[in-house]
């Protein structure tokens, strides 16, 4: 593991010892990472589920444009058609005709905040006050151990706080990734055979064995704690690059956006669903390409105090496209059977209108799953017709019990998340233990 | 050293029911004095904080917060009598909540029935203690706070702690290098040669006060500012002309309506005209209106003013371009980009309702935008900045319990009434209100007759701070509410550790609130002497009528930056905060890079000012933040870093060196010592002092010409050359060319607004357009190879 390398490189340093470690970038071999996977999707501001997973009407009279929930397979839903002004995104129905089989819906998810830091926190992390690592952290590290990748855990921001046990890497966009990914070339987007490079091949090599030695010199000088760190953060991270050109050689010279992704919406072409996509599209390249083991997909405007039906019916269609770009790029790439896929948002929003028919922060939400070992169709856990989480069976989770019974225990995101880790694989590692979830009743097998 | 002679004094114990509970009119409980037992050694003195902190804190934490923290049933009057306690406690994450408590442990000791202090009364039932007796007298908890009461009647039992003790023991860099980080960190640039001879304190003194007043610090407190604030966060924010009410302010309808509706009825060139002239002007003044908060604050830097200012300012910062939407474009020329940066202070009349509530960086569109209320958040959120931002309180942390909102729908006004919300909501809905004359949503339209008593949101705990209720008939509300904050000694706080954090990279310590772990007493003497530091920093600002140079001078001459070595048997949770070697952040790389080379990385915005890549394109790759998704900065370095990093070496090699070489000698800053057909072996001491020279600009030491790092860059030099001669190639990649002066920008399609900058050509004659002597790509190597130096990225 990462820290326990770094005890031990700086206790080496200490005695001398920092020059006889591996430090030559040049002719290092990436390591390749086979998988599992793991994609996170932050749905930013606290999403509606009675719209799209846990359909139930309001308990006010405010016009909602239909009667009643309907249900495909085993999901609830508001028979919605969810547009973007004019233009028909998706709708609830397609969306779960269509990827249903691969999902399990948990609902009446206890958040026990409507705050969103504390919301996104715990959602993410299982606890609501103390900083544990995200999910997508905690399976890289797992999943990784001593291996070198070069973007163990990407992320578009949000909850990713890594409790260093992995580097973190920040999603910016594609041209971007491309020119540092390939930092000896002078025009990273032309084609391959028209590339200029700063250097010739052999003073760009002298010129990374020459840093990584006067790396090596550094570390081998008397240092403070602080910089005998740094020096080694960064020659782990230079050692990290070797897989870069891999990843190039996988991603589309073009970065995908909405136009390219879904023609029959043309010419609809949002900014936002754009950056989600090529995010997503950068961790499916990178898991393909072995550069990579987790990723957190962050996406925003589900926040919606005003106008709710417009807005929040706006951004879940933009989510379903997401997800459908999802899906597909990992069945085209043949990710499907290793990929495990979370989407999740901070809380959930009230059962009624505000008076500018917006709907505020409500502490009970929802989360879609979808990967290997974790069953389609299915929905867990339920809210009454307040809106209320209900309870489940301890010891038979798919059994709804009343919001009050006490032989029951409400679904928290501790629960999720333990049950996230065991069905990961990741429950037993070593960094689960370090970061471990206690709770009285878990569910550990809830997703089985 | 001193030894106490005071007796201790204990009481007897009364059981009384829970914290709801009512005693009623029972008499004070007898006492009776206790000798020291001989047999237990007793410290002559002790740290009376630190006493507190490890002693009497944990208990009290444990057994009396639960009613006696701020909203706590009581301290609300909650509770069986109706009654509010005065005894109210803060919680951990209040900063200063260990002098808070022993004030208020303090006073509680100084109150006494039948001579026995009520501190020793109320926790054992006595006083008709309403919450029962949740100490036993007999208990090692008990004694200890007998001990704390004894040594606060007996100072000659505390010890005189100063605030640096352990501090003051680590060894530091003499007065020279701590300048050089300075200049860095601070300023963005290299110490000058008289900045490189320091002989003492006061000459470092009289250096940094020149440092401190350069604009390199005005961008650096910007920076830690938006670090905090996050205004910086962009245009897909609520910030903008949608924020100004149009029948106030009529330019803003222009903005409003739409480049379509402005420009109906043209066609061609005209309407391209017009498209384009109209999103210039209009993103350029959205974007300034972002700008503001943090303009506000540069201003009040630049011109010394008392930092308190940035609350208290009763005026905004406008250019030209918002001056359009302000109603003030009388007092300006028509904007064009070059003029974005004319800021000035400026006094807003909002029309028909008069003058706009200035109130520093509160009433500024762009914070109430960026945290913008809605009818249900009722400024709360705002509320939750002010206190974070400018209070150092983290509101989400003050009550550590889960919320059931599900649960709640029965309590009318749960925020107020129910135990679960109101411990925050005391904290914060006072707060919240005080912005109440301007309306739950982003807009700056202010209710001019709206007051305090009047406030927007009645069910909320009126406008007011901490146990101060704002006077009913105030109508500027937040001017009142600033005037608050800045006097709070955490606004000080909340100023040293914002400077802190920007400066060092790093979070103050969190109070260590694991008493049971092994390593309690290390953990809470580092945070000690930590949270000591910055007391004392925050005390000195404010002694200094809030001179924000004072902090930073303070910072930086602290052993947090200064430390050379580390003692032995140092306390190992200060260990890693000590000493340069942190990575820096992006900001300061830039500057750095335009320091050394005098050029920066990347391209010209449209008002022909450097557009850095590491604060654009790559700023998050660099661990930066886009104030939006992406807030918190990255400390350890990635794969991606490392690329950036090796990227950024090549282009400025490539766009630096054979520009470089155009110039006279005496104008380079690359290669001055040098000529550009000095080669390896008859140039060999040239060329050498030469690496040297870059080497003292890239890492800030001199280095001996002879010596193994002027060695191996002279190799690498050597070799490319080498190389390069045998191949007989002396073609230069175009991008590489010494076609362009890099430091000067001409604008392109400028009619008469230009569209873009560029680096500007130089004349054909003066061009470098191949490396004939094989020399140029040679010292691209040595360039790429010191940028991506670890002394080039690390402080």
């Amino acid at each position: 593991m990462r820290l326990q390398r770094r005890n031990l490189l700086q206790a080496l340093s200490g005695l001398g010892l920092f020059a006889a470690l591996p430090s030559h970038r040049a002719g290092a071999t990436a390591d390749r990472y086979e998988g599992p996977y793991l994609i996170t999707v932050h749905a930013g501001g606290g999403w509606e589920p009675t719209t799209f997973c846990d359909g139930k009407l309001p308990t006010d009279a405010l016009e909602v444009g239909y009667d009643e929930p309907t249900t495909t397979g085993a999901f609830t839903h508001a028979p919605l058609t969810l547009r973007d002004g004019a233009v028909e995104l998706d709708s609830v129905g397609a969306f779960f005709a269509d990827y249903g089989s691969r999902l399990t819906v948990i609902n009446g998810i206890d958040t026990q905040t409507n705050n969103h830091q504390t919301g996104i926190k715990h959602t993410w992390s299982g606890k609501t006050f103390e900083e544990l690592p995200s999910l997508g952290a905690l399976f890289a590290a797992a999943r990784l151990g001593d291996m070198r990748v070069p973007v163990p855990f990407l992320s578009s921001g949000v909850y990713d706080i890594t409790a260093n046990l992995v580097p973190l890497t920040r999603i910016a966009t594609p041209s971007a990734l491309r020119a540092v990914a390939l930092p000896g070339v002078i025009n990273p987007s032309a084609p391959e055979d028209e590339r200029e490079h700063f250097h010739a091949a052999e003073t760009e090599a002298r010129v990374r064995a020459a840093t990584a030695e006067r790396l090596a010199r550094v570390g081998a000088g008397p240092l403070l704690p602080i910089e005998t760190a740094s020096v080694l953060d960064l020659e782990a991270a230079r050692l990290g690059t070797a897989g870069f050109e891999d990843l190039m050689i996988a991603m589309p010279a073009t970065p995908t956006d909405t136009k390219t992704a879904f023609p029959e919406l043309a010419p609809y072409n949002d900014a936002a669903l754009g950056a989600w996509l090529r995010t997503a599209e950068t961790a499916l390249y990178a898991f393909s390409s072995g550069q990579a083991a987790a990723a957190n997909i962050f996406t925003s405007s589900f926040d919606t105090h005003a106008a709710h039906d417009v807005n929040q019916q706006k951004v879940v269609g933009k989510l379903f496209l997401l997800l459908r770009f999802i899906f597909r790029l990992a069945d085209t790439l043949g990710l499907t059977d290793k990929l495990t896929i979370v989407v999740g948002s901070e809380f959930g929003r009230t059962p009624r209108y505000n008076a500018g028919a917006g709907k505020d922060h409500w502490n009970v939400t929802s989360m879609m799953v979808s990967g290997p070992g974790i069953a389609g169709n299915r929905v867990i856990g339920a809210t009454d017709d307040e809106l209320r989480p209900m309870c489940v069976d301890p010891s038979a989770p798919s059994t709804t019990l009343p919001t009050d019974d006490a032989s029951g225990t409400r679904i928290y995101p501790a629960h999720l998340q333990r049950a996230l880790r065991k069905t990961l694989g990741i429950d037993t590692s070593e960094p689960a233990g370090r970061f471990s979830l206690p709770v009285e009743h878990p569910l550990d097998d809830i997703f089985a | 050293m001193h030894r106490s002679t005071a007796p201790l004094v204990s009481c007897l114990l009364l059981v009384g029911p829970g914290c709801v509970g009512d005693l009623g009119d029972v008499p004070p409980p007898s006492v009776e004095t206790t000798a020291p037992d001989p047999e237990v050694p007793v410290a002559p003195c002790e740290d009376r904080r630190a006493f507190f902190a490890l002693q009497v804190w944990p208990t009290i934490k444990d057994r009396c917060m639960a009613c006696h923290s701020p909203g706590g049933e009581g301290t609300t009057g909650d509770n069986a009598k109706q009654k509010t306690a005065g005894f109210v406690l803060q919680w951990e994450t209040q900063p200063g909540f260990l002098e808070a408590n022993i004030a208020e442990l303090d006073r509680m000791i100084v109150e006494e029935l039948g001579d026995v202090p009520k501190l020793l009364l109320k926790p054992t039932g006595g006083d008709s203690h309403l919450g029962g007796a949740p100490i036993d007298a007999s208990s090692d908890e008990f004694k200890a706070l007998e001990r704390f009461a004894t040594m606060s009647r007996d100072p000659a039992m505390q010890c005189d702690t100063t605030p640096d003790d352990i501090l003051a023991t680590v060894p530091v860099v003499d007065w020279n290098e701590t300048f050089r980080r300075a200049a860095m960190v601070i300023g963005g640039r290299l110490a000058t040669a008289t900045e490189r001879d320091i002989p003492d304190e006061t000459a470092f003194d009289d250096e940094l006060a020149g440092l401190l007043r350069e604009e390199g610090f005005v961008r650096r407190m910007k920076t830690y500012y938006n670090d905090a604030l996050l205004t910086e966060a962009g245009p897909s924010t609520g910030v903008g002309c949608v924020q100004f009410p149009a029948d106030v302010y009529p330019r803003a309808e222009e903005c409003q309506d739409g480049v379509t509706a402005f420009c109906t009825g043209l066609t061609g060139a005209e309407l391209t005209a017009c498209s384009t002239a109209y999103k210039l002007r209009w993103s350029m003044a959205q974007r300034a209106l972002r700008d503001e908060p943090l303009e506000l604050v540069a201003n009040v830097v630049r011109k010394e003013r008392p930092f308190t200012e940035i609350l208290t300012a009763d005026y905004a910062m406008v250019n030209p371009y918002s001056a359009l939407l302000y109603n003030l474009e009388a007092d300006y020329d028509e904007p064009t980009p070059l003029t974005y940066g004319d800021w000035r202070e400026q006094r807003v009349v909002a029309g028909e309702n008069g003058d706009y509530p200035h109130a520093g960086i509160l009433s500024t569109p762009g914070f109430l935008g960026r945290w913008l209320s809605t009818p249900t958040n009722r400024d709360r959120g705002r509320a939750r900045v002010v206190h974070d931002v400018f209070l150092a309180t983290d509101v989400l942390t003050l009550a550590q319990r889960p919320i059931d909102a599900s649960a709640l729908t029965a309590v009318a006004n749960a925020p107020r009434n129910a135990a679960a919300c109101s411990s925050c909501h005391t904290t914060v809905d006072p707060v919240a209100n005080a912005f109440s004359a301007f309306p739950d949503s982003r807009s700056i339209d202010f209710d001019p007759l709206m007051t305090a008593a009047t406030n927007r949101h009645q069910e909320m705990l009126p406008p007011g701070f901490g146990s101060e209720v704002m006077p009913g008939d105030e109508r500027e509300m937040l001017a009142w509410l600033s005037d608050r904050i800045v006097a709070d000694e955490r606004f000080s706080l909340s100023v040293t550790r914002l400077l802190y954090r920007g400066i060092l990279g790093r979070q103050p310590l969190p109070y260590p609130s694991d008493v049971a772990a092994a390593d309690h007493a290390v953990r809470f003497a580092a945070w000690d002497a930590e949270d000591r530091f910055l007391h004392e920093a925050a005390r000195a600002f404010r002694e200094s009528n809030h001179d924000v140079r004072v902090v930073a001078s303070r910072i930086l001459k602290s052993p947090f930056l200064r430390a050379a070595a580390i003692p032995d048997g140092f306390n190992p949770v200060l260990v890693p905060r000590l000493g340069g070697g942190r990575l820096l952040p992006p900001e300061v790389i830039a500057d750095k890079l335009q320091a050394v080379f005098g050029a920066h990385w990347g391209t010209w915005d449209n008002t022909a000012t450097p557009q850095h890549l590491l604060l654009t394109d790559y700023e998050v790759f660099y661990g930066g933040i886009d104030s939006l998704g992406v807030t918190e900065r990255l400390a350890t370095p990635n794969a991606l870093f490392a690329s950036t990093v090796e990227r950024m070496g090549n282009e400025m090699a490539c766009r630096t060196v054979a520009w470089d070489l155009t110039k006279p000698a005496d104008e380079r800053l690359v290669l001055p010592l040098v000529d550009i057909d000095a080669i390896p072996g008859s140039d060999e001491q040239e060329i050498r002092a030469n690496i040297q020279y870059l080497i003292e600009g890239t890492r800030g030491v001199v280095e001996p010409l002879d010596g193994p790092e002027v060695e191996a860059a002279y190799q690498l030099f050597a070799e490319t050359y080498a190389d390069l001669a045998a191949a007989g190639d002396p073609s230069l990649p175009e991008a590489c060319q010494g076609k362009w002066d890099r430091a000067t920008p001409v604008g392109v399609s400028c009619s008469p607004i230009c569209s873009s900058y560029v680096d500007t050509p130089l004349a054909a004659e003066d061009q470098i357009t191949d490396d004939a002597t094989y020399t140029i790509r040679a010292w691209m190597a040595v360039v790429s190879y010191l940028v991506a130096d670890y002394r080039f990225l690390c402080l």
